[in-house]
């Protein structure tokens, strides 16, 4: 699947194209220049929200989109935070190579722990995961290696302009959207769908549910990692009970549920409005995680899918269109036909 | 063709929210002072001087704020309603503290403190209490070229995330906290047999290095049953340990709970050493009180700050068992040590502005760093590392009058000025 078939298909029936692709582009173009024209304020905001969004289209990817529930994707964050205070603190390299250094040992990490984790499934999964990082939590604090619970101070980081990092953030964030796309755009994105909504169905029609999940576990866990950089370049200090905290993870459920699961826009409208929800909330010091939950509550009660599920579901409204339906009465009536003939076999 | 109007409809409707929010953040570029160029006009129609403190309001470390708001009401009251406020620019500007809460954590604080520099455009950053409180606030203050003062960390530990532009702090260094706790235990009769608790945490780490450094060539020998990880429940292994190795001494580093199990498992082991100096977990006076039947007689800590040393605030003109009393006539309970932390950072604060006359960055930033006057910790200025030294010396549990326990200052040779008592060994050891 290339990127302009891929960009062709945003709409298969080609009516709302213009629009569509207008305003997202708009809007890209816009959020990029932001440290142009923004306040050093928007500009952090901004920084949170594109690192938010990229964590939930990855927690999407695994949960929305593929079914498995990950309780344990912080792990991944924690390597990231880890190799990068390590290659650039302690050993003193570039930043550009503990990105490098962080997709190889997050990589590493997720094929030897998929193992164990894809024995389970369900529920037992989402409890798998969550051990495997909380035992990293407890491995790294009780590891010389990493200075125990220590810590490390990101020196390097203090001194890249909040202009460049906000635009690594940005790359990180549009990047996980277009891989998300792309991914569900393809073969592996129907073996996907079909995996998540029944996998002995989809077994027997010739997927293989080991191999599919394996891809997009590792393609998340790497991710998720790369992503970790980017935060951790911000936050400039580690400690394993922040890097392998389980605020992570709830987190990137809270943005996925609130935004809408197994949607694309849902992360991003939910990570906007997780980011900017908590400089509210800080406002109200011991109450503030209360409120949170509450907004939770609310929009779950109100809108079960999220939001913007429950827009698809009202006025079948969608940004990125990433269902095959279309194709059969759109231009595409080949290509549509092509594949389904190929899940048939 | 409805639906798709509805559609087009709804696109159009979420323009128009980004286009408003995309405004939002333009606007508030043009609202504040920009960065460093645009600071000294905005200076010029300023209303209040702004001290931003990102603080663990909430969580483990909150027990550290337990002076807070008591503390700003004094000091801020004092500089705002009886002085008028500071001069700025040739008009007296009263000075408020907005607080961003840090719930104890390292990934918040840096959120926090981000948001006080960005959104609120505060005068100088705050940051407090232990690495997680203290770095983290300081790496901010790097980023944005914000003056930024940090306290109640290990200078050591705090140094790890310098060398520093911005960031002053005003921490107690390590090294001499434990040099002091030896000294103490010199003073004591014992079989200079030292058993070390320590968990896997920062404090721990360091701790254990310390102490095994200090102690290299003494007469002293250290056993170590090896590090515990936080919110262990049972001692007793370690303490069966630490017994048949015949310890006179435990030397331990460990939170309150931890702490508490461990005592009572060595009572009910029948192991009471002659000295037991915990650092961290008993530094309150209800939290010595709660390990109940009086057991908490005889244990010694270092204190961070003590109602008994001979100074006074230079800002409030009052000593320190003033302060102390006015603390307990006013509130509940023990005055909480992080009152002497507080109080001086207002002396340091109102001395440096008032020096500075001016809010320009680099004008406050070096008024801070040529600080040199008396507060609740004695005379303090800047060492090499900008960083102010604080006592923290060898003091011990003894039975109070007002309360259950009172604290005494047992060995204070790293800061003579503080006059010291004789310690004595814990009542009931078990170690003949």
């Amino acid at each position: 699947m290339t990127a302009k078939r891929a960009l062709h298909s945003l709409v298969p029936n080609g009516k709302s194209l213009g629009v569509k692709t207008f305003a997202v582009l708009v809007a890209a173009v816009a959020s990029a220049l932001l440290p142009l024209y923004g306040s050093d304020y928007a500009v952090s905001i901004g920084l949170l929200i594109f690192s938010y969004i990229s964590l939930g289209q990855m927690w999407n990817l695994l949960a929305g989109y593929s079914g498995l529930v990950s309780l344990g994707q912080q792990a991944f964050i924690g390597i990231g935070a880890y190799t990068l205070a390590k290659v650039t603190t302690v050993y003193g390299q570039s930043i550009a190579l503990s990105f490098f250094v962080t997709a190889v040992c997050a990589a590493a990490f997720a094929f030897v722990i998929s193992f164990p984790i894809f024995k389970l499934s369900g529920v037992y999964f989402t409890i798998g995961t969550w051990i495997v990082s909380e035992s990293a939590l407890v491995f790294f604090r009780n590891w010389k290696f990493v200075n125990f619970d220590a810590g490390y101070n990101i020196v390097a980081a203090y001194k890249i302009p909040m202009g460049a990092l906000y635009l690594g953030s940005f790359v990180i964030g549009v990047v996980s959207v277009a891989l998300v796309f792309l991914i569900l755009r393809s073969k592996i994105g129907l073996a996907l769908m079909a995996m998540r909504d029944n996998p002995g169905a989809a077994e027997a029609r010739g997927v293989y549910l080991y191999r599919t999940k394996l891809v997009c576990f590792l393609i998340s866990s790497v991710y998720i990692a790369v992503t970790g950089v980017v935060l951790y370049l911000n936050i400039a200090y580690v400690k394993p009970g922040a890097t392998f905290g389980i605020d992570w993870a709830v987190s990137m459920v809270f943005i996925v549920v609130i935004g809408g699961i197994g949607t694309i826009e849902g992360p991003i409208l939910g990570a906007v409005i997780y980011v900017i929800l908590r400089q509210y909330l800080y406002n109200f010091p011991g109450i503030s995680m209360i409120l949170l939950g509450a907004v939770a509550v609310t929009v779950i009660l109100l809108a079960p899918k999220g939001i913007m599920g429950a827009l698809h579901g009202r006025f079948g409204f969608e940004l990125f269109s990433v269902r095959r339906t279309a194709a059969f009465d759109g231009p595409d009536r080949e290509e549509g036909a092509r594949i389904s003939v190929k899940q048939r076999r | 063709m409805k639906k798709l109007k509805k559609r087009k409809l709804i696109a159009a409707l979420l323009c128009v929210l980004f286009a408003i929010m995309l405004a939002a953040c333009g606007g508030g570029s043009n609202g504040g002072d920009g960065g460093s160029d645009g600071n000294a006009d905005a200076a010029a129609d300023r209303e209040e001087i702004l001290v931003g403190f990102a603080a663990p309001l909430t969580g483990p470390l909150a027990i550290f704020m337990a002076p807070t708001p008591w503390v700003e009401t004094l000091c801020l009251d004092y500089i705002n309603n009886e002085l008028g406020g500071i001069e700025i620019d040739g008009k007296k500007l009263p000075v408020r503290v907005i607080y961003a809460d840090t719930e104890s954590d390292s990934n918040k604080a840096v959120e926090a403190a981000t948001k006080l520099v960005t959104e609120n455009k505060v005068d100088i950053l705050v940051g407090a209490w232990t690495p997680v409180g203290t770095n983290t606030v300081s790496a901010v203050g790097e980023r944005y070229s914000v003056p930024t003062f940090s306290f109640g960390a290990p200078e050591e530990s705090w140094l790890e995330g310098g060398p520093y532009e911005w960031s002053m702090g005003m921490q107690f260094n390590y090294d001499k906290l434990c040099t002091d706790v030896v000294n103490m235990w010199d003073k004591l009769d014992t079989n200079k047999k030292v058993g070390f608790v320590f968990d896997t945490d920062v404090d721990g780490t360091v701790g254990r290095e310390t102490y095994t450094r200090l102690l290299e060539g003494t007469d002293y020998e250290i056993f170590d049953p090896g590090a515990y990880t936080i919110g262990n429940n049972d001692f007793t292994s370690m303490i069966s340990k630490l017994k048949d190795a015949g310890c006179d001494i435990v030397c331990a580093d460990m939170i309150t709970p931890d702490f508490t199990i461990f005592w009572k498992q060595c009572y009910q082991y029948g192991y009471v050493p002659k000295v037991c100096t915990i650092n961290k977990g008993m530094h309150y006076e209800d939290l010595v009180e709660n390990l109940g039947g009086g057991t908490g007689n005889g244990l010694t800590f270092s204190a961070l700050w003590d109602k008994n040393y001979p100074f006074s605030s230079s800002l409030l003109g009052m000593t320190c068992m003033e302060i102390a009393d006015k603390w307990e006539a006013e509130n509940e309970g023990f005055y909480p040590y992080s009152i002497g932390y507080d109080v001086a950072m207002y002396d340091i604060f109102h001395d440096a502005l008032s020096r500075a006359g001016t809010l320009d960055k680099e004008a406050v930033r070096q008024a801070i760093l040529d600080t040199n006057i008396d507060t609740v910790f004695g005379n303090l200025s800047f060492n090499g590392n900008r960083c102010m030294q604080v006592p923290a010396i060898g003091t011990q549990w003894v039975p109070g009058d007002k309360f259950e326990f009172d604290k005494v200052v047992v060995a204070s040779d790293t800061f003579p000025a503080i006059p010291a008592h004789e310690p004595f060994i814990i009542p009931g050891t078990t170690q003949n």
